[in-house]
């Protein structure tokens, strides 16, 4: 499964279909217009007439309509952009971690925790749903703010291989960029909703209020029609169109909400290699009494995000966003009788991790494979191993864990504590100054991060990348004053030392870009630089980083820059010895703006450059790893392309 | 052209009434949300201070009652818990809470100065792993209100600031939400330790 294509294509289609909607959205606004004028005409005349056009009248009201349009369509846009968070909390949604003492939710978060340690990313925040149908959904514009919303009748009747299907089918809605093409969709259609809906406010407004039996009485204006009418008139007219209008853009919402609906069945497959999981849980649905229907009144809007269709429809086959259940069920199990699967009760097991995975020791259950040195040929073997092996070794390195530092991410203080003990940890050998400087300014947390720092003593860097990743989404449970506080702590731990090393650069990137943008102290990257010489500057400092902790020979070091010259087809590179945070951060975020193609190549470049002294060695795999989150490129959909 | 900044204007002034309304409840659920962070260390900490008084028994006989005014406040303050965590936005759910806490908080002070009287207990492990835990919970706690303060604060401005004050009552938010105060707020750099 190749993500990256997947981006691109749902990316043209979105450019295809704003197309058409700006041409449907002409034809609306001219149909408004045209009813509009005739309103007009019968107000001051008191008779319809087709042979006069009133161009001035007509070009009014046409642009009018289409900034009314735009308006709402924006105002929806940007509504729902405020990230994941507001669609789970908007349909009453409640965080579930992992120190609750229900048993489902902890399956459920350990299968949503595999699942994005297998993909590359930090695991969604997981909000609970209060409905006993069975849905989930994923919301949000990136893998950064991406949130995951599932029902509690989802939890309480699925079992663990459905509920892994349900969450890799809302993964790949992320992975394949379906959530920003809803996004648009969305804001588009809502625009011509909102039209016809003014239609049906001023129709609605009309029969309560008894301005209707005033009808009868004419108006001051003899010669003009009865206002009250032409209000009236107006009013159906706008809903009939705001109902055909909303009626065709639906219908082609649906149309595409039902391909990506399939594709995200067939990439769920592909992540887990188990169709069973997926089809059960679709046979359950289609038993399950209440079906997928989800109570909260905004399930309408957000109808396009869930697993099945969120509400019971009149126009079920037509305008239904998702493909029918048994069609559904067909496609990934062609062998199907027909049966949907009976409640049952479900017996909880969880694999006590050691004994399942036969762990020696605590820190040397990761594969042999990446512990020792490789040769830069065996990483692209290594990157094309099936989904289902990704989610395996995702199970075993999470297990690899100490179990208390594992709880330690689930909760906000003591995930401070991981991060900061990590930052400690960067050196190796902790400075007196940071540890004077956590004395002064955290003291209530400097017992703690030093306890905390003894236990990750021995583990290896890959474990260090997943306690990273497992305690962002507890990072994201705090005040924006926390926040603030939190964060000056970790720019200092890391200046104070005056050598950035890569490892503890790519930490505090990993840690703060997301948060950042959470806390609203950053937006989402645009693809803004296409060509490689726009960003060549912060290619300067990026691999100079880079070179400067593997090599410190003037000569190699002047080779490598050559080199890269060339792979690049860059004039100008230079190797700037001395780079501050400021300039580094600075250099990350223009190349975070760049297109897809151009940061997989910097990637790329980035593991040639780290392996070019014969080895990779488990450190370069963690920083590539780094790398890879750092350019939005979370590893899996880099392996796929590979 | 007057006709179209008209327009413009109505319509732009709905979508911001939208907004208001929207902005509203986002920030309640967000307050309600956050409690749930506070909530699980509470039932942590309730969960541990029965085994700290079964441990304390063994060593300390003869001090029944104050043993039991813990228990008891302990009981009291988990009952209110179970009650906020069904209905975090009522401010009078909020403050009950507030008050059985500190309730509880004064038992085990004076619990723990009665300790002193008892230095063996000190060398019990099962005593200082508790001890342990019990702080680190204080301290987790301790953050978690302060997150929840925050956002009960964002959304009460919120609610008060205008124009947002003129349709707050409109739109179902009508009071002010609780913030949770307990008593050694001026003290929260030194969370209630069991001092030995």
């Amino acid at each position: 499964m190749n993500f990256f294509t997947a981006q691109q294509k749902a990316k043209s289609s979105t450019t295809y279909l704003v197309i058409i909607f700006l041409i449907g959205l002409f034809l609306f606004a001219m149909s408004v217009s045209l009813l509009s004028m005739e309103i007009h005409h019968y107000l001051y005349y008191n008779t319809f007439s087709f042979d006069t056009f009133d161009i001035d009248v007509f070009l009014s009201l046409f642009i009018t309509v289409i900034f009314i349009v735009f308006l709402a369509s924006f105002f929806q846009f940007f509504t729902l952009k405020g990230g994941g968070k507001v669609v789970a909390l908007s349909l009453q949604g409640k965080l579930i971690t992992r120190l609750s003492q229900e048993k489902s939710y902890q399956i459920l978060l350990n299968v949503v925790e595999e699942m994005a340690i297998a993909s590359g990313i930090s695991p969604p925040s997981v909000y609970l749903l209060p409905d006993s149908s069975i849905n989930a959904f994923a919301a949000g514009f990136t893998y950064d703010d991406a949130v995951i919303g599932i029902t509690k009748g989802a939890v309480d009747e699925l079992n663990r291989e459905e509920l892994q299907g349900i969450i890799a089918h809302e993964f790949s809605h992320i992975f394949n960029g379906d959530m920003r093409l809803n996004l648009h969709l969305s804001g588009m259609v809502f625009g011509i909703v909102f039209i016809g809906a003014i239609g049906r406010y001023i129709v609605e407004a009309l029969h309560e209020s008894r301005i209707g039996s005033y009808a009868s009485y004419s108006s001051n204006n003899k010669k003009g029609g009865n206002p009250i009418i032409a209000l009236y008139l107006l009013g159906l007219g706008l809903m009939i169109l705001g109902w055909i209008g909303t009626f065709i853009g639906e219908w082609i919402k649906a149309m595409i909400s039902r391909q990506r609906e399939y594709l995200a069945d067939a990439s769920a497959v592909q992540y887990t290699r188990y169709p069973q999981g997926i089809a059960n849980a679709l046979k359950k649905i289609g038993a399950n009494t209440y079906g997928s229907s989800i109570g909260a009144s905004a399930g309408g809007i957000y109808g396009h995000l869930f697993f099945a269709d969120g509400i019971t429809n009149f126009w079920d086959h037509f305008f239904s966003t998702h493909p029918r259940l048994e069609d559904r069920i067909r496609r990934i199990d062609p062998s199907w009788d027909g049966i949907f699967i009976q409640k049952e009760t479900k017996v909880q097991t969880e694999p006590i991790s050691s004994a399942a995975t036969q762990s020696t020791s605590n820190n040397s259950t990761v594969p042999s494979a990446l512990t020792s040195p490789l040769v830069i040929d065996t990483l692209s073997r290594i990157a094309q191993q099936p989904g289902n092996q990704n989610l395996k070794y995702a199970r075993i390195r999470l297990d690899a864990l100490p179990e208390s530092l594992h709880t330690m991410s689930a909760n906000t203080l003591s995930a401070q504590w991981i991060v900061l003990a990590l930052l400690l940890n960067a050196e190796k050998i902790p400075l007196l100054k940071q540890q004077k400087y956590l004395e002064n300014n955290a003291m209530m947390m400097y017992k703690n991060i030093q306890n905390t720092y003894k236990k990750m003593f021995d583990l290896p860097r890959s474990a260090h990348l997943d306690l990273l990743n497992l305690s962002l989404p507890s990072l994201k449970m705090m005040s924006e004053q926390q926040y603030r506080v939190f964060r000056q702590i970790v720019i200092d731990m890391i200046e104070m030392d005056q050598m950035i090393s890569i490892w503890e650069w790519s930490l505090h990137a990993i840690i703060l870009t997301p948060l950042d943008r959470e806390f609203g102290f950053s937006k989402p990257p645009k693809e803004r630089y296409t060509k490689i010489e726009e960003i060549q500057d912060s290619l300067s400092i990026l691999f100079s980083l880079l070179i400067h902790t593997q090599f410190s020979n003037e000569q190699r070091i002047n080779q490598l820059i050559e080199n890269l010259k060339i792979s690049l087809n860059l004039a100008v590179l230079i190797y700037c010895p001395d780079i501050s945070l400021v300039a580094l951060n600075k250099a990350l975020h223009e190349i975070r703006q760049s297109s897809t193609p151009l940061r997989i190549l910097v990637l790329e470049q980035s593991i040639h450059l780290l392996g070019s002294d014969g080895t990779l060695f488990d450190d370069d795999l963690e920083i590539i790893h780094a790398m890879g989150t750092l350019l939005n490129l979370p590893f899996s959909s880099y392996e796929s392309r590979l | 052209m007057e006709k179209y900044i008209v327009a413009i204007l109505f319509f732009g002034i709905l979508f911001y009434i939208v907004s208001i309304f929207n902005r509203l409840v986002y920030t309640k659920n967000r307050y309600i949300n956050s409690f749930s962070q506070i909530g699980v260390q509470l039932k942590r900490r309730y969960d541990l201070i029965p085994s700290l008084v079964e441990v304390a028994k063994q060593y300390m006989e003869h001090e029944k009652s104050t043993l039991e005014r813990v228990i008891a406040a302990r009981n009291g303050a988990s009952k209110h818990l179970s009650e906020a965590n069904s209905n975090p936005s009522d401010p009078t759910i909020i403050r009950q809470i507030s008050e059985a806490e500190n309730n509880l908080r004064r038992a085990i002070s004076q619990f723990s100065m009665v300790m002193e009287d008892y230095p063996l207990i000190k060398a019990d492990t099962t005593m200082q792993n508790l001890q342990e835990e019990l702080s680190t919970t204080e301290n987790k706690i301790a953050f978690a209100r302060q997150f929840y303060n925050d956002s009960v604060m964002e959304y009460n401005i919120y609610r008060q600031s205008f124009p947002q004050t003129l349709l707050a009552s409109l739109f179902g938010h009508a009071n002010d939400a609780a913030m949770i105060e307990f008593d050694d707020a001026k003290e929260i750099q030194n969370p209630p330790k069991m001092v030995f």
